[in-house]
């Protein structure tokens, strides 16, 4: 009876365990073999093994490489820190009793559900020195606006403003853990006297801590993955000012032929982005407060 | 719920689990069987005319094509030719519509083959292939380019065509010109059917000369220090730096390597050995003038203005494009961009001639040269089709319908005829002044490497980041090491 159950167990997880040993799996280990030959995806018979070649060639001989890296670490950071911070200020601020709430929920919700490639070239034209709205905005409060896009200066913080810009999950995952904390804390805290700052700081953003913690991992996990903006909106310019690590792999792999470097870059990507979780981890016993 | 009395709850989950793998199953089976579809087309003794008339800017009159009198006899079932290109009437106008004509008169007569015509994105065209080929359902022929071959070639993409060449008793080599034919080689063989040369041509716009108060002579400076000191003189510069007129844009429009070949930088790359050397006075006389052409209107404001308006094509197909509102006084322009000029800008008063020499050059050439091809995939369903295909677009009939339509210089010698000059007024130019001495670069699998790295690098120096000589070393070095790593999996 017990093996029939198994049996049946089994029967119905079959879909998914097919799904993964065929696209996760496979793909994982031959993407890890890959990275120690000169295959160039045409063709995979001819691949050969050069031992460590590629890694050689990676830490190095490519230029591009390191800055591709240094952009990523600037963007990766900038968009955690702005990004977190701007998420929690908006998800406050729809949390508040106020009409209309759940229009304005629904508004900041918006750009999660436009395509990215048209979300960029939205953004383009947004950017537009000349003709862009932000530099006409700007242009009214008497700001000259800069070259977005076209500048090395200004396109990594471009970049960054149109991500914070799409993170309406973040700011409904914020909303939800606001919603969590307990009602009884905050009249106490307003028994004991304590203002709106002091409220904040002692009781909400504690008890968002771990909110806070989910919302930077997978801020870091995708942010070091980013690569659809650079290559709609700047290919990687001005002189690889936007050159970000996913952009680089991709243009190693499908324009340079060179499927098994890519795939060395991917497992060192793979190997920062579960660094930087760890450390993030490690770090966030020192500020993340459960409540039991 | 009476329906099911009797059957228990687990019986019936069971059962419906049971279904659901037996339908993926079928639905499996199904998928995996090879389907074909065998085509036989009866040809029927009717007489064919047909005149398209497109937009009325340049009528196009399509040849009758009587297929009774020049009835081939079919070889056998008839075979679906896969084309891709970017050529879609809906972005490419008149050029697109007589594209769609040139298949349609293909395809009446030809019994033996059919084109069918994909339209890609242009940028998306060479890694739609790649992915393509590897799949195993790579399509039967699509349009390539001279600086795109050697990639492709290098990693087995494309198939030889000298077979198609040696079989085909139409083809005539003396029918090319020499320029755009040495380009579809790669190391010694024959990967693709050339179809136009695309060169770079001085492009000085007279009305934004009269704006700015600058007069433009009658004949044209004849080297190029002469030729800045004028656009120098049109540029709009406002007081923050930002460019609002570009008066002097060599590379704005073009990918930098029509720059390098003007510097004579023909003997960086040596096919005999594979080995490139970017260390070579004449690389470094080009990242010099860049160096200053930064300094004196502002490295940062030139390569913004790049990014926005030159090389993204931006505004290309309306009127608003910078070409055609008076932002560029002078500039380096592939040929192409004449055509869009006269079509978004028809009232324009403009003139142009070769790029001329630097007097601290050596080496000069007018220009690079950038010859359209088509390619056959490698893995190709319909390898012959896709001959069929390219070389009838290269028949002296089809280059004459495509040429007046697209104004390109074309490669054939027939087609140095008085209507082609018509057509438009830089094919002459082309063919006398700048084919003659244009950059021949041969097809290496490192070409792209080449000039990303040598666009970037520019920039670089432009903007102080790295000096000329580490600029070099980087470029020697970043192209050598993909030579070397392309031919271990080559």
């Amino acid at each position: 009876m017990k093996r029939r159950e198994t049996l049946w167990a089994m029967l119905f997880l079959s879909p998914w365990i097919i799904g993964f040993l065929g696209f996760t799996l496979f793909p994982l280990v031959a993407s890890f073999w890959f990275s120690f030959t000169n295959y160039n995806i045409v063709n995979p018979a001819g691949a050969k093994f050069i031992g460590l070649d590629n890694w050689d060639f990676l830490f190095n001989k490519d230029n591009v490489f390191r800055q591709a890296l240094g952009n990523t670490l600037y963007y990766a950071l900038g968009l955690v820190i702005i990004g977190t911070s701007t998420d929690i200020f908006l998800a406050m601020l729809l949390n508040t009793k106020i009409r209309g709430r759940a229009t304005y929920r629904l508004i900041y919700f918006i750009p999660v559900l436009i395509p990215a490639v048209a979300g960029a070239l939205i953004w383009v034209w947004i950017l537009n020195p000349q003709r862009g709205i932000l530099n006409f905005g700007l242009d009214m409060i008497g700001v000259n606006g800069p070259n977005w896009l076209g500048s090395i200066h200004w396109v990594k913080p471009a970049l960054i403003m149109m991500a914070v810009w799409g993170s309406g999950r973040a700011i409904i995952i914020f909303l939800a853990g606001l919603q969590e904390i307990p009602n009884h804390l905050y009249e106490a805290a307003r028994i004991d006297g304590a203002g709106p700052i002091p409220v904040f700081r002692h009781v909400t953003l504690p008890l968002l801590t771990p909110v806070i913690l989910f919302n930077v991992i997978v801020g870091l996990i995708f942010s070091f993955q980013a690569f659809t903006e650079p290559y709609v909106m700047t290919q990687g310019g001005p002189a690889n000012a936007s050159m970000l690590y996913g952009l680089h792999l991709y243009y190693q792999a499908f324009e340079n032929l060179r499927m098994g470097y890519a795939s060395a870059m991917a497992w060192l990507l793979f190997a920062i982005i579960l660094l930087s979780t760890l450390i993030v981890f490690r770090g966030s016993r020192r500020w993340v407060y459960y409540e039991n | 719920m009476s329906f099911f009395r009797g059957i228990s709850r687990r019986k019936v989950i069971r059962g419906s689990v049971m279904g659901t793998f037996g339908v993926m199953g079928a639905a499996a089976i199904a998928g995996c069987g090879e389907t074909q579809t065998v085509e036989v087309e009866k040809i029927k003794e009717v007489p064919v005319d047909r005149i398209v008339t497109v937009e009325k800017e340049v009528p196009v009159e399509v040849e009758v094509v009587k297929i009774v009198e020049a009835a081939p006899v079919p070889k056998g079932p008839r075979q679906e030719v896969e084309l891709w290109s970017g050529f879609d009437p809906a972005t490419h106008g008149q050029v697109g519509l007589v594209y769609d004509a040139i298949i349609e008169i293909f395809n009446a007569g030809n019994p033996d083959f059919k084109v069918k015509h994909v339209v890609q994105p242009w940028g998306q065209i060479i890694p739609k292939v790649l992915t393509s080929v590897a799949a195993g359902n790579p399509p039967d022929v699509f349009r390539n380019w001279y600086a795109t071959l050697g990639v492709t070639a290098a990693a087995g993409v494309v198939q030889t065509v000298e077979p198609f060449i040696k079989r085909d008793t139409a083809w005539d080599d003396g029918d090319f010109l020499e320029g755009p034919m040495s380009q579809t080689y790669f190391k010694g063989q024959r990967m693709a059917v050339p179809l136009s040369g695309i060169v770079t041509l001085m492009y000085v716009n007279k009305d934004m000369a009269g704006e700015m108060g600058v007069s433009i002579p009658d004949d044209l400076p004849q080297n190029l220090e002469a030729m800045e000191e004028i656009g120098s003189e049109m540029y709009d510069i406002a007081d923050d730096g930002t460019i609002n007129k570009i008066g002097f844009a060599p590379t704005m429009f073009t990918s930098g390597m029509s720059w390098a070949a003007v510097w004579g930088n023909e003997g960086v790359y040596d096919e005999a050995t594979d080995t490139f050397n970017a260390n070579t006075a004449e690389m470094k006389q080009l990242l010099e003038w860049h160096s200053g052409y930064g300094d004196r209107y502002g490295a940062e404001e030139l390569i913004a203005w790049k990014g926005t308006y030159g090389s993204g094509g931006f505004g290309r197909f309306t009127s608003d494009g910078p070409l055609y509102t008076n932002m560029v006084g002078m500039a380096g322009l592939s040929s192409w961009w004449f055509s869009d000029i006269d079509k978004q800008a028809p009232d324009q008063n403009y003139v142009f001639d070769k790029v001329v020499a630097p007097s601290a050059g050596s080496g000069y050439r007018t220009s690079d040269l950038n010859t359209n091809i088509y390619s056959i995939p490698t893995g190709a369903n319909s390898a012959e089709g896709g001959w069929a295909w390219a070389s009838f677009l290269t028949s002296p009939e089809q280059m004459r319908r495509k040429t007046i339509a697209d104004a390109v210089p074309a490669i054939r010698k027939s087609l140095d005829t008085p209507s082609y000059h018509e057509a438009s007024p830089v094919n002459g130019a082309c063919m006398s002044k700048v084919f003659p001495n244009t950059w021949r670069l041969p097809s290496f699998g490192s070409y792209n490497t080449f000039r990303t790295n040598l666009t970037t690098l520019t920039e670089s120096v432009m903007l102080g980041q790295k000096t000329i000589d580490e600029a070099l070393i980087e470029l020697t070095d970043a192209v050598q090491n993909d030579i070397d790593a392309k031919s271990e999996s080559g």
